[in-house]
């Protein structure tokens, strides 16, 4: 069922708390007026529509929704994945020049992603050819500026298992070495795609207790996407998406432990 | 309702998969393509032959002798087993063709007064026979008509027994018995237009050749079943009187002799290279197709989900395979056919049967489809099998990540500081060793076929390299009508552009050990000689051994005669008793049974006091055409073959033969090793998309992942070439023994050069099946990738 559109408060995530204001300094992501239109055959159908949106440096966003509000889309488009169909994405690294990602072609977005993006995945992603170690290494080969292999395998508590192929770990394990491979460039965003959708939940707080470590002690810009309702208490923000809009902005006062969390 | 949707399904199927089914099917075609083409020609060119010599009645045993009275001829009909005799007079004349600069040397046959009567029936191609006692009338062989562009109505000149006549040509025609043309000149003459068959009326011919009466050639019709070996035999003792030269058995008639070798090539040809061709696609046929299967997995447990049966689901995965060989058959025979049609044709350049169409041959045919269809769905039957036994819920939920283990050569502490993509490569060709032999096997089988058929061809060019640049280096070798005094050949050496003349002998012998007996000649040359040398396979030049004879190594063996053995020879020119020839050394030349002897110490042993056959001249190039036309002029001349000539019309013959068979070969190998490649490639991209997929989003280039991909594929080309080399070396043993003969010997030749050819061809083909990859993994969707399940 479509929700109309007139019944659908356009919220835009910037202009709510005062010190959230465009042109903030410490914006790593300034996204306006984005929109997604997938061409399905004769059918156009809408991921995305007029999503205003900034993301600070050092902050934890939860971007919750169901499946289907577009949160996917967005982050792909933030990640460097997708293109939008209109709109602007600027990208600021912490150091560095500001550039509009929607004018980057191809291989500017692969750079990109090389660069400044770090990407966990529902399906951990990982090369089952290669240990936890490689499987960082993969990634720490092409860095500009990568820390060590073993210590972004001892950051998620993996410093044991470093020899080990990704057909002896657990799912919890295998998602944490695809956090490993993430964080160990160095990332300036930590994007997060349902990370905790196919474990259970204990394994899964530990995980989220993983991304919330790594965001307080390497200050990354962390953006989690999740169905989960429970997880947002972790964040210092929240989005809610409904029909490839932004529907609910919140900020939270003090981010809960991801051990606290239930589900 | 449920076939319509799963048929619908497999349409779908290979229409998604068009790439890897058209190179897959291109395999299938190919392999088919060679049977169909090899068997039919084959089998067509035997049936060709077959018919016309039944119908032009060839004859079952053959005879010369001096001059024989022609009533003997009844006492030889009176032969039990014998049906019909055709005494001949035949001769050799000097031919003076206009247009041709040099004489050519002719065979005259005369022809029964009664076209319907007699053996070897001439086929007139165009024109009509001589007619009765018209003296100046000739039917001229259809292949030196056509060399020298000649056309019923013309003339030329022809000197017999010494006098010069015109001619007229009244007829074109073959016969059986010079299907091939040959010329009684030393070596291979390939030069058309330098030797011919001249058919007189008999009473022209009896005259000419100054044989009233008489006849010295004769031909025999045996009743079906007859053993021609006492035929022979008393055919032997009948004629020894009249300076017999001893009668053959069809099987050592010259020319049914060397139409019997091509046979032989062709078979090799037709049975062994399409059975290898088609081994390679049943192989490459059973991979790709397990392979296509196994990465349908989920597809597979999907329909058992629903509730088709296990029968249902390999039914229509075999039928997958099954529509890829009938797309392949479809093609292979169509192109058989056409190709066949070609070959039949070439043939028919050269052998000049009255009738030879190509006709498909529908029992290899079925059987090469057959052994195809055998091959498909044995491979897309171990992997259905497999998918099918699953439970449907743990197929659906997909492979759990493969198991891997550090490399051997790590788990040695060989290596421990690699790069974690080369380990990926490395660790993904250990974990699944079968599977990545099959793309280095594919791509070794087709760089052996290439290279091992190509060498035959190099060998054919070095053969004739070590023949008429070593061996033959006479610029014109000239054969006089009979044996002369020595004087003859001096007489050359005063013709303008004359340089160096050496003469030459060749006495007619049979060779008899034990059971083996073969009629040859004795070659008789100047010891030192600078112009025609002894050589061997390798180009080495032997030096003639001031008395007993040099034997050829093939014949020597066939005969069982080792050095020091003494060889038994009958003289057919001048009879007498036997008489022996030590045998001092063997020599391992490229064709022929050839039997070497200083000219002095062969005069010893005719006892004549000296004669020489013809001579090899050196001349002077500028003054060529010069000195050829004068040699027309020369009444003891009756031929004279130029190098140039031969080496001219070798080279086209062997390039008309390499621009079909070796683009064929070249086709069908770049096929292999593009199906090889491709589906290697394309296959191994189902199974990792995801991974490459991840690679991509963690910042990897297209390049690199590329690189990664074909970086393995090139690893696994890499490998099959040392590989393809050394079976290429074995698969040219093989083809070179087979085609070995005792006339013919050809050199195991590996030419560096050829094989980085071949190589290159290959790694072309490898290079085209990795662009086509490339473009689709450029198009890699990397969300819908990682969006999905393992």
């Amino acid at each position: 069922m479509r929700i109309p559109e007139a019944l659908v408060d356009r919220v835009t995530a910037w202009d709510e708390p005062a010190r959230d204001a465009r042109g903030t300094p410490g914006a790593v992501f300034e996204v306006r007026g984005l929109g997604k239109t997938y061409h399905m055959g004769d059918v156009d159908v809408v991921a995305l529509r007029d999503v205003d949106l900034d993301v600070h440096a050092g902050e934890l966003l939860v971007l919750l929704g169901a499946s289907g509000s577009g949160k996917s889309t967005l982050l792909n488009i933030l990640g460097g994945l997708d293109v939008p169909t209109v709109g602007t994405v600027r990208f600021t690294p912490v150091q560095g020049a500001s550039r509009d990602l929607t004018r980057a072609d191809a291989d500017a977005l692969t750079r990109f992603r090389r660069e400044h993006v770090g990407f966990v995945f529902q399906f951990y992603n990982l090369i089952p050819a290669l240990t936890a170690r490689e499987n960082v290494a993969l990634v720490t080969d092409i860095a500009r500026a990568p820390m060590p292999a073993e210590e972004a395998l001892r950051l998620v508590g993996l410093g044991e298992r470093l020899d080990h192929f990704p057909a002896q770990l657990s799912g919890g394990e295998q998602q944490r070495v695809a956090i490993a491979r993430a964080i160990a460039k160095r990332p300036d965003v930590l994007l997060c795609d349902e990370p905790t959708g196919a474990l259970d939940a204990e394994t899964g707080r530990l995980v989220l207790g993983v991304i919330d470590q790594v965001n307080r002690e390497l200050g990354t810009a962390t953006i989690v996407i999740t169905h989960n309702a429970p997880i947002a208490a972790m964040a210092d923000r929240v989005l809610r998406m409904t029909s490839g809009r932004i529907s609910e902005a919140s900020r939270n006062t003090t981010r809960v432990s991801p051990s606290e969390l239930t589900w | 309702m449920v076939i319509a949707a799963l048929h619908r399904k497999l349409l779908r199927d290979l229409w998604r998969l068009r790439g890897q089914v058209v190179s897959t099917a291109a395999v299938v075609a190919c392999g088919v393509m060679l049977v169909v083409a090899m068997y039919g020609t084959r089998r067509s060119l035997q049936h060709a032959r077959d018919d016309y010599y039944t119908r032009a009645r060839f004859g079952h045993v053959f005879a010369g002798a001096t001059r024989v009275p022609l009533p003997v001829a009844t006492r030889l009909a009176a032969i039990p087993g014998v049906t019909v005799v055709d005494p001949r007079v035949t001769g050799f004349a000097s031919l003076d063709v206009p247009g041709l600069d040099l004489p050519a040397g002719g065979r005259v046959v005369s022809l029964p007064d009664d076209a319907g009567a007699g053996l070897d029936r001439l086929h007139l191609v165009s024109g009509r026979r001589a007619r009765p006692h018209a003296v100046d009338e000739a039917v001229v062989s259809a292949g030196f008509a056509r060399a020298n562009a000649l056309g019923v109505g013309d003339s030329i000149g022809a000197v017999l027994e010494g006098r010069w006549r015109r001619v007229q040509v009244v007829g074109i025609a073959i016969a059986p018995r010079f299907i091939w043309e040959l010329s009684a000149a030393p070596g291979y003459t390939a030069d058309e237009r330098a030797f011919g068959v001249l058919w007189l009326a008999r009473d022209a011919a009896e005259s000419a050749l100054g044989l009233r009466g008489a006849f010295n050639d004769i031909m025999l019709g045996l009743a079906p079943g007859v053993d021609p070996a006492p035929v022979i035999a008393a055919v032997d003792s009948i004629l020894a009187p009249y300076g017999g030269t001893g009668a053959v058995a069809r099987e050592r008639q010259p020319s049914h002799a060397i139409l019997e070798g091509e046979f032989r090539q062709l078979r090799v040809f037709g049975l062994m290279l399409p059975l290898i061709f088609l081994a390679v696609a049943a192989f490459l046929l059973n991979v790709v197709l397990g392979r296509l299967v196994a990465t349908q997995r989920i597809e597979i447990a999907a329909l058992k989900a629903f509730g088709y049966t296990d029968r249902e689901v390999a039914g229509h995965f075999l039928a997958f395979a099954g529509a890829v060989v009938l797309v392949g058959s479809i093609a292979g025979v169509a192109l058989g056919v056409w190709l066949g049609g070609l070959y039949t044709g070439l043939y028919a350049n050269v052998l000049r049967f009255p009738a030879i169409a190509f006709a498909l041959d529908p029992v290899s045919a079925l059987g090469a489809i057959v052994a195809s269809g055998a091959a498909a769905l044995a491979g897309a039957w171990v992997a259905v099998r497999g998918a099918a036994s699953l439970a449907p819920a743990e197929a659906l939920r997909g492979e759990s990540p493969e198991r891997y283990r550090p490399l051997l050569l790590e788990r040695l502490g060989v290596v421990r500081a690699l790069p974690s993509a080369l380990r990926m490569v490395l660790r993904h060709v250990e974990h699944r060793p079968a599977r990545a032999a099959s793309t280095s096997i594919g791509v070794a089988m087709a760089l052996a076929l290439l290279s091992g058929t190509l060498a035959l061809f190099a060998a054919a060019f070095h053969m004739a390299d070590v023949q008429f640049r070593v061996a033959q280096r006479e610029d014109v070798a000239v054969s006089f009508d009979r044996p002369r005094p020595p004087d003859a050949a001096r007489e050359l050496t005063r013709l303008p552009g004359v340089l160096v003349t050496e003469s030459f002998r060749i006495v007619p012998v049979r060779v008899r050990r034990g059971t083996v007996v073969r009629t040859t000649a004795i070659t008789g040359m100047p010891p030192g000689g600078a112009l025609h040398r002894l050589v061997d396979q390798e180009g080495r030049v032997h030096a003639v051994p001031p008395s007993g004879a040099v034997v050829g190594a093939a014949f020597a063996a066939r005969l069982g005669v080792h050095v020091g053995d003494s060889l038994r020879i009958e003289l057919l020119e001048r009879g007498g008793e036997p008489r022996a020839v030590p045998v001092v050394a063997l020599l391992d030349e490229l064709f022929g049974r050839n039997i070497y002897m200083a000219a002095d110490a062969l005069d010893r042993l005719v006892g004549d006091g000296g004669r020489v056959s013809g001579a090899w001249l050196r001349i002077d190039p500028q003054r060529e055409p010069t000195l050829l036309a004068g040699l027309k002029r020369v009444p003891a001349v009756t031929g004279a073959s130029s190098r140039h000539a031969l080496v001219a019309a070798w080279d086209r013959q062997m390039l008309e033969g390499l621009r079909v068979s070796g683009t064929l070969v070249v086709v069908c190998a770049v096929v292999i090793a593009l199906g090889a490649v491709y589906n290697g490639a394309r296959i191994a991209l189902s199974e990792r998309a995801r991974e490459l997929a991840s690679l991509r989003v963690l910042g990897f280039t297209r390049r690199e992942v590329a690189l990664l991909l074909l970086g393995e594929q090139g690893a696994l080309v890499a490998v099959a070439l040392p590989i393809g080399l050394v079976g290429g070396a074995g698969l040219t043993t093989l083809l070179t023994r087979a085609f070995q003969s005792e006339d013919q010997r050809f050199p195991v030749l590996i030419s560096p050069m050829l094989n980085a050819g071949a190589a290159l061809v290959v790694v072309a083909a490898a290079v085209l099946a990795a662009a086509l990859m490339r473009r689709r993994l450029d198009r890699l969707d990397l969300v819908a990738v990682l969006k999905t399940r393992e």
